[in-house]
Formats: C-alpha cells, sequence, structure tokens
C-alpha cells in the first residue's frame, strides 16, 4: 500500500482487492499514439539495444542528459515513452505508476520487446523497499542477470514490477538476452543523480558528459 | 497467454491446484510451502496480460541463473499434482480471459479436477468457535472423509475475499470439470502462522504427503519468506 506523509487511510484495503469491483469495471485500455511512421518501426527498422529506464523521476534524470538534443519520440503509451537514441539504441522512459495498466502497455510494445537483440532495464526505487540483512548507505544497485561483475545479484524478497518486469518477462519467456538492475534511492541528491547517469553509461547510454548534473528536487509533503 | 514448458510431464488424471489471490496471501503462502516441502519441479512459466508482472531472483533456491516470475506451474509426479503459483495481483478486466484460458488448458492437458487453496474475511465467519477452515464442492468432486475430516462444508454460496476462486469454480462447473475451493478464515496481516496451518490441513489430502516430525509436516520455510515484511530495526537507533 503506497501512502503519503500526512494521508488518512480511510478504510483498510484487502490485498484480494477485485471483489470491490462491479461487474462492469472501468478500464481504459491504453492506446499507443505514433509519432513517426508505424509501420517503418513494425516491419523494416532493426533494434539492437532495447533499454527501459523506469521510475518516479525517470524522465526529469534523462531530460538533460540522455534525452538532450537528438533523439526523437517513437510513440507514447500513457505514461511510457519510447525515443530513439541512436541508430542501434531505443530508449523506454516508464514512469506509469498504475499496475493494472503495465501489461496491457507491454503488450503494446511487443514490437520493440521482441524485435530487440538486448534489453537492459533500470527501475528505481526507493531504499525503504529494499529487503536485506543490512542496509547499505546511500545508492544501492542490485541485478539480475547482470552483466556487470561488480554489482551483486538481486536476493528475495526483492523482485523488480511495471514496464520493467514486464519486459523482463517476456525476455525471459522467449529465451532472449535481458539485464536488469534495480538502483534504490533515498533522495536524488547530486551524488544520487551521478552514480545513476555513470551506471546508465556502463549499460551503453551515451550523453554529453559536460552537462551540469543537478539534483531532482522532490515534491515535499513536510508542513514547513 | 503464454506458457513456456520447462519439462514434459504427461498431466493426463492430474490435480490442478491453484494458488488463487485472496485476502492475506494465505492460498499463495501454503502454495509456497508445499512446492518448498515436496521439493516440486518447476513445469513452466505462464504469463498472462491479467496478471501484474514481476520478476525476481528464485523463490526456492540461492541459484543465481534461477528466475521467477509473477506466475509459474510447479509439478509433484508422485503425488500427480500441478501447482499453479500466482504471486502478483490480478488486473479485474482480465479476469474473465484468465478464468477461460486456465480452463482451456486443463482441458487440453486432460487434467482431472481443479483444486483452488484460497481465503475468506474473518469478520464473514459469524460462528467463530466453528472449524476456520472450510470447503465448496461441485457436485462432480468426490468428496473423502480425509476432507471432511480437515474442513467443513461451507453452507455460504459466495466467500467474500476469497479472489478469483468463485468465478473460477462457477466456469470449471459450466464445463463439467470437477472443481473444489478449500479455504480458511483469516484477517489480513502476518499470514505465514495462517499458511503453516493450511498446509497442515492440506498434506493430509494429498496421496503422498510432506513427512511428518514429532506429529507434524516438516514443512520447508523457502527464503523468500525472509524480510517479508522488511527487514530489521536497526538496534543503533536505541
Amino acid at each position: 500500500m503506497d501512502l503519503n506523509f500526512g494521508e488518512i487511510i480511510v478504510n483498510p484495503v484487502s490485498r484480494a482487492f477485485f471483489d470491490e469491483y462491479d461487474e462492469n469495471i472501468q478500464f481504459n485500455q491504453p492506446e499507443i499514439v505514433w509519432s513517426i511512421d508505424e509501420h517503418q518501426w513494425n516491419h523494416e527498422k532493426s533494434i539492437d539495444h532495447f533499454v527501459v529506464v523506469e521510475g518516479v523521476n525517470a524522465k526529469k534524470l534523462l531530460k538533460d542528459t540522455v534525452l538532450n538534443g537528438t533523439p526523437k519520440l517513437i510513440c507514447k503509451v500513457r505514461k511510457v515513452e519510447i525515443y530513439e537514441v541512436d541508430e542501434a539504441t531505443l530508449l523506454c522512459v516508464a514512469e506509469e505508476q498504475d499496475l493494472n495498466y503495465v501489461a496491457s502497455i507491454s503488450d503494446l510494445l511487443n514490437t520493440f520487446i521482441n524485435k530487440a537483440n538486448t534489453a537492459t532495464i533500470i527501475s528505481l526505487q526507493r531504499t525503504s523497499d529494499f529487503k536485506a540483512d543490512r542496509i547499505p548507505d546511500g545508492c544501492i544497485i542490485r541485478g539480475i542477470n547482470s552483466k556487470l561483475d561488480d554489482v551483486e545479484h538481486l536476493k528475495p524478497p526483492n523482485f523488480v514490477t511495471g514496464v520493467g518486469g514486464a519486459v523482463s518477462s517476456k525476455r525471459l519467456m522467449n529465451s532472449q538476452a535481458f539485464s536488469c538492475y534495480i538502483i534504490y534511492i533515498d533522495i536524488f541528491d547530486k551524488i544520487t543523480v551521478e552514480k545513476i547517469l555513470t551506471h546508465l553509461k556502463r549499460i551503453g547510454l551515451k550523453y554529453d558528459e559536460n552537462v551540469k548534473i543537478q539534483a531532482i528536487q522532490e515534491k515535499s509533503n513536510l508542513y514547513m | 497467454m503464454t506458457i513456456k514448458k520447462l519439462q514434459n510431464n504427461n498431466l493426463k488424471d492430474f490435480k490442478l491446484i491453484i494458488a488463487s489471490v485472496s485476502t492475506g496471501n494465505v492460498g499463495q503462502l501454503t502454495a509456497d510451502l508445499l512446492i518448498n516441502s515436496l521439493k516440486m519441479e518447476k513445469y513452466a512459466l505462464f504469463y498472462h496480460t491479467a496478471i501484474i508482472p514481476i520478476i525476481g531472483p528464485s523463490a526456492f533456491s540461492e541459484d543465481e541463473k534461477e528466475l521467477s516470475i509473477s506466475s509459474e506451474f510447479f509439478v509433484s509426479e508422485s503425488n500427480k499434482i500441478l501447482i499453479l503459483q500466482i504471486r502478483s495481483p490480478i488486473t479485474a478486466f482480465y479476469l474473465e480471459s484468465l478464468c477461460e484460458e486456465i480452463i482451456d488448458f486443463v482441458k487440453s492437458e486432460k487434467i482431472n479436477e481443479i483444486i483452488q487453496l484460497s481465503s475468506a474475511f474473518s469478520y464473514e465467519q459469524h460462528f467463530i468457535q466453528n472449524n476456520p477452515f472450510e470447503f465448496v464442492a461441485s457436485d462432480s468432486y468426490k468428496i473423502d472423509e480425509n476432507l471432511t475430516a480437515n474442513f467443513n462444508k461451507s453452507s455460504n454460496s459466495q466467500i467474500p475475499g476469497c479472489g478469483i476462486a468463485m468465478k473460477l469454480h462457477n466456469l470449471a462447473i459450466i464445463n463439467q470439470i470437477p472443481s473444489l475451493i478449500v479455504y480458511k478464515y483469516v484477517s489480513e496481516g502476518d499470514n505465514m502462522f495462517d499458511s503453516m496451518q493450511f498446509a497442515e490441513k492440506f498434506n493430509k489430502l494429498l496421496d503422498t504427503p510432506i513427512i511428518e516430525k514429532e506429529g507434524r509436516a516438516d514443512l520447508k520455510i523457502p527464503i523468500s519468506w525472509k524480510h517479508l515484511f522488511g527487514h530489521d530495526v536497526n538496534l543503533d537507533i536505541y
């Protein structure tokens, strides 16, 4: 259950939530909005690397770096956008928070998911969601199928969900290569942002390194 | 729906046991205990748009190459059972399609019957001194003494908080597939103890049950239960 500071719990919510739905459930089927020729992507273009960056501040984080300048928007589904970063790489920026939609969104992205030679998923999560015997200070990076030797393997009961979880599951089902990295963050200060960007560079995302890295200001719920 | 088979077992006359996502996740926790204690093997990966996708390390082994996704099948040849473990909530909009596709799978594999492990809101049990374990069976389901000795026959037509169980049960009846729902009245919270009691009861219905130790089933808790409710409090704060 995701609550903001100061939010009032009106009534207890059960995980058996669908009991509360009536027969005519309101569910707006997500639709894909293409910014360029759909046919080109479905039939002609090949994709070498499909990268998913998912999390609350994913777009803010990439705005001045990877998404600065040349990348062009290919399509959009709800809060998920796909950009062509270079000839070989597609970047999916996912900020969808309603998990009920992520499976149907990822179904619409099947063209990209299935076509790519390799996929890398970066999931930005809160440190409070990380479960371990000992919680290290600062930004924690864990991996599934990691290709980076210094990244520790994610241990149960930690997991990845969202569009990143869907892309990874589909690639696993199709026996296709993928790596998934989970970055647990407390605050998006300059050091953390720098660490995330370094990680993006290591997985193959290029950007102008002369850009001044800035902390991301988050909305505060404190009464100040 | 996609099923990626990892083994080629003949499932004819098997029982399909489904962990219904319900109050306190008792069905799923019980399925975890059965899979781990019976050393069941992974039979297939299952992906459906209705089930919220997740991926993580294996729930049962420390092998880094093994991964778990939102739903998977596990098989036990000695018990002739196949467990469908569902690890995440279900999107209500696709519920109908999920139930239909499970029924199609049961028919195509010639599986004999469906048993669902579920739970119900404890406040719906009006006679609190009654056995909290109950069952609902279809007319075609063969009720034996073992079942009635451990679970009370429910007199309710609905099981509040049981998740997809009743919907799938009704669809199984329409398709003339014997169907059983076994469930426990529970409250939301730390439901590990409920699921251990449930697994203990359900073990008595198995052909080759989990070996007993000191009069109780020797249940093996999976590694994925570690820190299920967060990590320990840092003692330095006191």
